[in-house]
């Protein structure tokens, strides 16, 4: 008797407990309870995305301060001052809204945002990063902004970082924040060793002439091993990702214009067979200790005077600033494939994004109105590295900066590395196989043609 | 008045543990984000079987490593215990340096063992180059990832020791001793009477190891560096494309079929395991 009574309360709690799962799960974004959602049919909350009801009734009473919290990853003793130094100089240029920097780790901000997303309670304004922003919009997570854009004049910002921000409804999900771009930095020292500078105008202009000056660099131990390589392009952050696109003039593994993919094609294999030929220059075991000698975190070689030209972001600057501030470094445009083909690279950045749901959309828009402001957008670049995505700096310690203006003009030629939606999460697919080519142990023919089979087999695309 | 004292555990256990379950299973036949549901029956599931090639390489290095990291940790386990159960001088410090790793794990450990496995300059391959053999990129090739691994497990395997030593200590002596007045030489005392009284032990932790083997993940996530499982997908274990597909791509319903799947497939070792354990391990009357 006690055990039916028993099983009963269990089966009941049971019950009790998937219900209660099944309800929160149909919450939506506003925290309101859906009686639509989950069973059979879809929850997306769509119509209420730019919806007035979003906004919170609270904090709109004249004279009460409205408290927002402006989430970011920027944790570091190097970042984190600079980023409550640009929050408190909102708070203190009003008295309306008061903004609260929250730092949350890098691997844990997006799928934090999600819970609290589902909870009901997201952040009011949040970092985001450019590549992601279309499929995080398809995934419900970001608030349409148009609505609440009001006198922001949205031309101000780089045209192609502010379609990076549109969904593929063409709605604005964020907007730029901060940049990144890439170049080549060179250790000016070792460059005049070997009479090539600037002032001489015989920098490297295609990828034949870096080849050249870098392995003009090398210098070897009696040994025979290197002491000071010239060049890899596996080293430093660029990838595969730079020399693909710049050898496709501006095209990243996907054609845009033709909606298909580009992998299994003469102009990557070219750029992989030009990858190697460094590889097969240095060694492979060589290449690895450079890799481990990075990726360890012990002495960085472009720092130490061990390398001497590294592809890197315009963030580097801070890494040369901390580790080598002697180290006398100029930076030059990637190199074109051929002459005339561009000097097309990957880039990347930042955008600021206001979470699906939250509660405090218009105070959060005046924050990022203030957060992409010339002033603020200066203050970033010149104490954080990244640069501005606005035109109308008017910062002249910036302008002057000679890594801004490498910047601005490698700008001009950066590919985000936004994709379609259906193709998302191809380059697990592809990096595994450009692995096995860089290592030495599949061919490059034999790599690409897999890649290309296994993402078209996936995703069922052209 | 019982039920009212284990409440508090039937609670946890339905609303932290089986609820979930019950959640995740139901929305494997979703397509779940966390935010949007909507049923698409066996999608999950013939996606996962049929068209998800990333899920069928995550599950070879996963069978890969669990095929050799469990017998090289298992006998290594039984081998170090056997050596650390003899009296001599010292005994319990070099007891106390081989559990020590056992108790630092985390990602700390992770880090460790990056700066020792580094190729040029790294504790391995320098001790390897004091006798002319130069090691290998050991994080860098994927050929010698996930034998890194193991490597680092066979350093932190002294729980299995502790146990497997426990164990000797209760063995009593006059088993040894008629042993040997039967003429039973060293050897054969060992396969004839230390791995049978063992193999409770050894059958208990090959079903922790089984289920360990076939959840690692950690060690994909750091040593691969961005979480991808490169180099060339060689750290992509199974549970870390759990993740990615879970917490990169968002198809959550996707990643609970995943777990379900891995779950049914641990339950089956498990069973498989446990009837044949009648055949070799030895119970004491």
């Amino acid at each position: 008797m006690k055990n039916k009574v028993f099983k009963k309360l269990a089966a009941l709690a049971l019950a009790g407990t998937m219900v209660m799962g099944l309800a929160a799960c149909g919450n939506d974004a506003d925290g309101n309870n859906n009686s639509s959602s989950g069973g059979n049919g879809s929850s997306t909350p769509e119509s209420s995305k730019t919806d007035s009801d979003n906004q919170s009734d609270t904090g709109n009473n004249e004279g009460e301060v409205v408290e927002i919290e402006f989430w970011g990853w920027w944790s570091s003793e190097a970042r984190k001052p600079h980023i409550e130094h640009m929050v408190n100089s909102f708070n203190d240029s009003q008295d309306r809204i008061k903004v609260t920097y929250v730092d949350i780790p890098w691997d844990d901000i997006f799928t934090k945002n999600i819970a609290q997303i589902v909870d009901g309670n997201p952040c009011d304004v949040m970092a985001g990063n450019f590549g992601d922003v279309p499929y995080r919009a398809s995934q419900d997570q970001l608030t349409a902004l148009d609505d609440y854009l009001g006198d922001l004049d949205t031309s101000k910002f780089f045209e192609v970082y502010l379609d990076n921000c549109k969904g593929e409804d063409g709605k604005t999900y964020a907007l730029p924040l901060v940049a990144d771009t890439r170049f080549i930095y060179y250790n000016k020292e070792l460059f005049a060793a070997v009479g090539v500078s600037e002032e001489n105008g015989n920098m490297p202009k295609t990828w034949e002439e870096l080849q050249n000056l870098a392995f003009q660099l090398d210098k070897f131990n009696d040994d025979g091993s290197i002491d000071v390589m010239g060049f890899h392009p596996s080293l430093g952050n660029g990838g595969n990702d730079a020399w693909i696109v710049n050898a496709n003039a501006g095209k990243l593994w996907y054609d845009p214009d033709a909606e298909k993919m580009i992998v299994d094609t003469d102009l990557n294999k070219k750029a992989m067979e030009y990858i190697m030929s460094y590889t097969e220059h240095y060694t492979q075991r060589t290449v690895d200790d450079y890799k481990a000698a990075f990726s360890s975190g012990m002495a960085d070689p472009f720092c130490s005077g061990k390398l001497a030209m590294l592809i890197q972001t315009n963030a580097y600057r801070s890494a040369i600033k901390q580790n080598a501030p002697d180290l006398d470094y100029g930076v030059m445009l990637m190199p074109e494939m051929t002459e005339g083909n561009g000097h097309w690279v990957n880039g990347g950045g930042f955008t600021i994004e206001i979470p699906f749901g939250a509660k405090h959309p218009e105070e959060a828009m005046e924050f990022i109105k203030w957060m992409t402001s010339p002033e603020i957008q200066a203050y970033w670049a010149l104490n954080m590295g990244e640069v501005p995505t606005i035109n109308g700096i008017t910062d002249e310690t910036l302008l002057d900066d000679v890594v801004y203006q490498a910047s601005m003009e490698a700008l001009k030629e950066t590919n985000l590395g936004t994709y379609p939606n259906e193709i998302s999460g191809f380059k697990d697919i592809l990096n595994a196989e450009l692995d096995l080519i860089l290592v030495g142990q599949k061919s490059i023919e034999d790599a690409l043609k897999d890649a290309d089979a296994t993402i078209k087999a996936t995703y069922n695309v052209e | 008045m019982a039920y009212l004292f284990i409440s508090p555990w039937i609670v946890g256990v339905l609303v932290l543990l089986l609820g979930p379950m019950i959640f995740s299973f139901i929305t494997s036949f979703f397509d779940y984000n966390m935010i949007k549901m909507s049923f698409c029956g066996l999608d999950n599931y013939k996606r996962l079987f049929f068209v998800d090639t990333l899920a069928a390489r995550s599950f070879k290095n996963t069978l890969w490593y669990a095929c050799v990291n469990i017998p090289v940790v298992t006998v290594g386990g039984v081998i170090v215990a056997t050596l650390l159960n003899r009296a001599v001088w010292g005994m319990r410090t070099f007891r106390t340096i081989y559990y020590l790793p056992s108790i630092m794990v985390g990602v700390g450990t992770y880090f460790l063992w990056m700066l020792i496995l580094n190729p040029s300059n790294g504790l391995v391959n320098t001790i390897l180059g004091f006798i002319g053999i130069q090691g290998p990129a050991w994080l860098s090739d994927p050929n010698w990832t996930k034998p890194s691994i193991i490597i680092m497990n066979v350093w932190g395997l002294g729980g299995q020791m502790l146990l497997y030593l426990a164990r000797l200590q209760s063995i009593p002596q006059t088993y040894y001793e008629a042993a040997s007045i039967d003429g039973a030489g060293r050897l054969t005392q060992f396969f004839k009477l230390t791995i049978p009284m063992l193999s409770p032990i050894i059958f208990y932790n090959l079903t922790i190891g089984i289920i360990g083997a076939f959840q690692v993940f950690q060690e994909g996530y750091v040593f691969s560096g961005d979480g991808t499982g490169n180099p060339a997908g060689s750290l992509l274990f199974y549970n870390l494309h759990v993740w990615n597909n879970a917490f990169k791509q968002y198809k959550t319903g996707y990643a609970n079929a995943m777990s379900w799947c891995l779950f049914a497939f641990i339950m089956l070792l498990t069973l498989i395991n446990r009837k044949i354990s009648n055949k070799w391990v030895f119970e004491e009357e």
